[in-house]
């Protein structure tokens, strides 16, 4: 991905139009902080701009974005919490044009949605990265250079996620009762 | 375990998920969602699709993945709150160049930055997106399609009731990518909504279900009928030279079998031990007793053969004194072993009916006559078969075991297989044609089995794969008895 100055804007533009989306909801859904989410995205292919040439770019990427996420959880959690709400305070009308939808989540689209996240955290870190890296289309094979997994491991890593946090879903959804009906 | 950045540009592997199968001839459950998400490579891809179309068991299981894969999808989906998916329009000339701009400093910490660097790049960006009265044409199309997604994933939790659920696989003719098979396995299995589970896993119980009962559906219900031996004839009296012996050649038990024969009379005159002798008959069918050409009467035993002409008569000749019995046999019906016991005499005559049998799809005959009245219980019969044909496998085949419950699915032991005397077992369904399609594993490659009965003949196809390649087999399996040993 080093390039030069020639063909400069028009990859820059190529690797933007092709990942950038995907980084951002696969950084998302993994840190549920979009602000923070942005930030590792533009961190990531500050990195792919100062890389070379790779066999596969979205794999690469994803590699990197999986990488940074390590490394924020593990330092910054605190600093990060702080900055957040500092950042909600400060960019509060901005975040409002954001969000193409107005503020209408109903209390169970709420529930839902805490009870999903809450699934997903119960399985293992991997686990988790590997479906978040199938749902924004990455492949076995990109999957697998993307974590240090043989293609065989992906399998088998996708299988038991799935059914696991199905699983835990479930297993929650039963435990809050009757309340989760849909209307 | 983490990788290094440079790692990825190394381990590039770029290997298809390798096809497993269980020791039953099934698809493992990793191999059957690395099918459905395209990660076998084609000619594997291909093998899934075609045993699935004729295996229950794999297509339950592949039902019941396709609905862990979207219901995996709508929790993801479920957990974000915002339509984050939905990503604003981001100007990229723009963007790139702070992006560069960032990267030409050298040093980034983009946590302490945090607020300088995202303020600087999305401010000036929001400005621009929030005066245009319009999105750029990129802008659109992601939003058209991220919001597409993200509607039609979600449906299924607001709007109960609605029912989208795919019944059939349309054959393929350009392998679909990956993304477009994981689109398709979303949108194809959005499942009604149950109220008595949470709207999420519905999908998945609701999708498995309908996919079970459209196979019910499918199914043909087969009448059995079994075969009641008709009354033993009255006894002959004695001193008949030649007596025609009726025997009625439909399953009759073994005990029915000697009572018969023991009501038969005698004939006089014992013939020499030492001697030859010829036995005459004629051979009928036995619903309607019109005779029957061209069956095929043997001596087991011996090489000596005779075969019924258009009145359904035949001569065999040099009969040995200690042949016990004939074997009469015609494509289309019931082989009928002939007791010679009670047949004595220089010259001696035997009649025999023949029963029509054939796997069909109105009506199963089976050979253990159990009860008169047809039923849909297990139905088990086993049958000694030769082979006629040039193969690896077939001619191995010594016996084939049948099962059926009445419901269109066999199960077919098949006795004989080579380096063991394990029995493998088939699943076999009948088509409208009455013919079978079945699998079994061997030595740990793939055989898929095309059946087509013709009388007391099977016409099998066999296709072995190994990995990419195909060996074929075409062998006629002829039913030489009924009874395995």
């Amino acid at each position: 991905m080093l390039l030069t100055p020639a063909r400069f804007m028009q990859d820059i533009e190529r690797l933007f139009r092709e990942f950038h989306s995907p980084i951002v909801r696969y950084l998302t859904r993994q840190l549920n902080d979009a602000d923070l989410a942005e930030e590792l995205a533009q961190e990531t292919f500050v990195r792919a701009l100062r890389h070379g040439p790779v066999t596969n770019e979205r794999a690469w990427l994803f590699a990197v974005a999986t990488n940074l996420i390590r490394d924020t959880i593990r330092r910054n959690t605190r600093q990060r919490k702080h900055l957040v709400a500092l950042h909600a305070e400060l960019t509060h009308d901005e975040s409002q044009l954001l969000s193409s939808e107005p503020d209408e989540v109903s209390p169970e689209e709420l529930r839902q949605a805490a009870m999903a996240q809450q699934a997903l955290e119960h399985i293992p870190e991997r686990d988790r990265a590997a479906l978040f890296m199938s749902q924004e289309g990455l492949n076995y094979q990109e999957i697998a250079a993307a974590l240090g997994l043989s293609v065989q491991s992906v399998g088998t890593t996708l299988t038991r996620a799935r059914k696991k946090v199905v699983q835990s879903y479930e297993t929650l959804a039963s435990e809050n009762g009757g309340a989760h009906v849909a209307s | 375990m983490s990788l290094r950045d440079d790692d990825a540009m190394n381990t590039f592997d770029s290997t298809p998920f390798r096809l497993e199968w269980t020791q039953d001839g099934h698809v493992t459950e990793e191999s059957t969602y690395a099918w459905l998400d395209g990660a076998l490579a084609d000619a594997d891809s291909d093998l899934v699709e075609s045993h699935v179309q004729i295996c229950f068991v794999c297509s339950a299981a592949v039902a019941e993945a396709r609905g862990f894969i979207a219901a995996s999808v709508r929790i993801m989906n479920a957990a974000d709150l915002s339509p984050r998916n939905v990503v604003p329009h981001i100007d990229v000339v723009r963007t790139a160049a702070k992006i560069v701009a960032l990267a030409d400093q050298g040093n980034i910490s983009t946590m302490r930055t945090r607020n300088n660097v995202s303020s600087t790049l999305l401010t000036p960006v929001l400005h621009r997106w929030y005066q245009r009265p319009a999105f750029s044409a990129a802008a659109t199309l992601l939003l058209l399609v991220g919001g597409a997604y993200y509607v039609t994933t979600r449906l299924p939790m607001s709007a109960p009731g609605h029912i989208s659920v795919a019944t059939s696989r349309t054959p393929n003719t350009v392998a679909p990518t990956v993304k477009e098979r994981m689109r398709d396995s979303v949108q194809r299995f959005t499942p009604p909504v149950s109220s008595s589970t949470s709207p999420l896993i519905a999908g998945k119980t609701a999708a498995t279900k309908t996919r079970m009962s459209e196979r019910v559906v499918q199914r043909r219900k087969l009448a059995v009928s079994t075969q009641i031996p008709s009354s033993v004839p009255a006894p002959l009296p004695l001193g008949s030279e030649s007596l025609p012996v009726v025997v009625v050649a439909a399953p009759a038990t073994a005990s029915e079998r000697k009572v018969m024969s023991s009501t038969l009379a005698t004939i006089g005159g014992v013939a020499d031990e030492a001697s030859l002798r010829t036995i005459t008959g004629s051979i009928r069918e036995r619903t309607t007793s019109k005779p029957l050409e061209a069956v095929h009467i043997s001596v087991p035993g011996t090489t000596l053969g005779a075969m019924t002409d258009a009145a359904g008569t035949f001569t065999l000749s040099n009969v040995p004194a200690e042949a016990r019995s004939l074997l009469v046999r015609r494509l289309g019906y019931e082989v009928a072993n002939v007791s010679l016991d009670t047949v004595r005499g220089v010259t001696a005559s035997v009649n025999v009916s023949l029963t029509a049998a054939f796997i069909q799809l109105n009506g199963v005959t089976v050979a253990s006559a159990a009860t008169p009245a047809p039923r849909k219980e297990k139905q088990t019969s086993c049958f000694t078969v030769s082979s006629e044909g040039v193969g690896q496998y077939a001619p191995l085949v010594r016996g084939i075991q049948w099962e059926t419950d009445g419901s269109g699915t066999y199960q077919a032991t098949l006795q004989g297989w080579p380096q063991s005397n394990d029995l493998r077992r088939a699943t076999f369904i009948a088509n409208e044609a009455g013919e079978l399609r079945g699998a079994v594993t061997a030595r740990g490659n793939r055989l898929d089995l095309e059946i087509k009965p013709q009388g007391d003949t099977w016409i099998v196809t066999l296709r072995e794969y190994r990995g990419t390649n195909v060996r074929s087999e075409n062998v006629v399996f002829k039913r030489v008895a009924q009874g395995c040993q």
